[in-house]
């Protein structure tokens, strides 16, 4: 038996027929895509956070004065060197010593100890003289432009004078390169 | 059965009445494709411009990420130089001064007493030994030290009239001394008194004072 639809049951087959249509553009032809934009949106939002983040990092980054940081960072390169300059140093030791009419003795100086992130040598010697000009020593030394501790020292009376013995300590970010000198040699060292 | 029929020619019949829904569903439907149309071009639109948006910001985060990257060496320098400030401050506050301290015993010395030995130890601690004539003075240099340094302890450990005396300065706390700065400028008195001497030589200091 063949059954004829009616127009009003056509129009209602098209009209079904339209809505099924509609969902299935939605499910693969719309809805993917304002996925897609939504993802885009999201990533230039994300992208656009980065920038501002950037841009505030760079401002930050542009308002360090790096003169002055430099300025200070070699006055702290005085205070702690990155070469120990320890030839130098004990050279002074006996120099200021000289200048000051006192007698050095001897000098002992301790392997260089780790101060994280430093180094440290200490570096023990007495003076012998006169009671001023050991106080002049012993104030130049805590004036020093290196970073120069005593730890401890020793102030004892003399037949003539006073005799000290002195305790320090200095810093460096590494002692092992010592400054080279050019000797002048000698075919026997022991003559 | 009755059948009707129309005669009348064809232009001459009754026309049938227009049915209104389908015309409004048949609009609908137009509206709806046009709807669909005009939202899937905004959309294409909408995803062609974000995605011209997208290169654009990231041309410009990889142009900023490359300034940073290259200024990154200014807030190296900051945090290198803080730090080692910072140590260098840490190991000015754990260490002491001790020429202050000296300074501090000089103007603590009363007549009749000497010392034999100071010794400065790193705790913060100095012991003294010495000599006095009387318990007296020796009990006055006592009294003076501490009112010249400031020390809240100090411990005289032994004495004798005529002979020796042990003392102990407990600076371990701190030295309350250390906050005093070095003055930078003679006095007027001191500028006076220079006047009429001839300036020593620099490192030269003068080689023979009474010591006691």
């Amino acid at each position: 038996m063949k059954t004829k639809l009616t127009t009003q049951q056509k129009w209602i087959l098209a009209i079904i027929g339209v809505i099924l249509v509609n969902v299935a553009v939605w499910m693969y032809g719309l809805s993917p895509a304002i996925g897609k934009v939504e993802a885009a949106r999201e990533a230039l939002s994300r992208r656009e956070e980065e920038a501002r983040r950037l841009q505030q990092r760079l401002e930050q980054l542009n308002a360090i004065d790096t003169e002055a940081l430099e300025e200070q960072m070699a006055q702290y390169d005085v205070q702690i060197p990155q070469q120990g300059l320890l030839r130098e140093f004990i050279t002074e030791l006996e120099a200021m010593a000289a200048s000051r009419r006192l007698e050095l003795g001897r000098i002992n100086i301790s392997e260089p100890s780790p101060r994280n992130p430093y180094l440290a040598v200490f570096i023990t010697f007495s003076l012998k003289g006169n009671y001023f000009n050991v106080m002049d020593y012993i104030i130049a030394l805590e004036n020093h432009p290196r970073l120069l501790f005593i730890d401890t020292f020793r102030l004892s009376r003399q037949q003539s004078g006073v005799e000290c013995s002195i305790d320090l300590v200095i810093y460096a970010e590494d002692f092992d390169p010592i400054t080279p000198h050019d000797a002048p040699g000698r075919a026997n060292p022991f003559e | 059965m009755q059948m009707q029929i129309n005669l009348l020619p064809v232009h001459y019949r009754p026309k049938p009445p227009v049915r209104l829904w389908p015309v409004i569903i048949t609009i609908a439907l137009v509206v709806n494709l046009l709807l669909i149309s005009v939202y899937w071009l905004t959309l294409y639109l909408d995803l062609t411009e974000t995605q011209t948006n997208l290169r654009t910001t990231e041309q410009e985060v990889a142009n900023l990420q490359r300034q940073v990257d290259e200024a990154q060496w200014k807030a190296d320098l900051e945090l290198a130089v803080k730090k080692k400030g910072d140590y260098i401050q840490g190991a000015v506050d754990e260490h002491f001064i001790w020429h202050p301290v000296v300074a501090a015993l000089e103007r603590a010395m009363v007549p009749g007493v000497r010392l034999d030995t100071v010794q400065f130890l790193a705790s913060g601690d100095v012991n003294i030994t010495g000599r006095t004539d009387t318990v007296k003075l020796a009990a006055d240099f006592w009294g003076s030290i501490q009112a010249e340094t400031g020390l809240k302890i100090v411990r005289l450990t032994t004495v004798q009239a005529e002979s020796s005396f042990n003392m102990i300065l407990r600076g371990s706390d701190g030295w309350p001394l250390e906050q005093e700065e070095e003055p930078e400028e003679e006095t007027e008195e001191e500028t006076e008194q220079g006047e009429d001497t001839e300036p020593e030589e620099e490192g030269e200091p003068e080689e023979e004072k009474d010591e006691d």
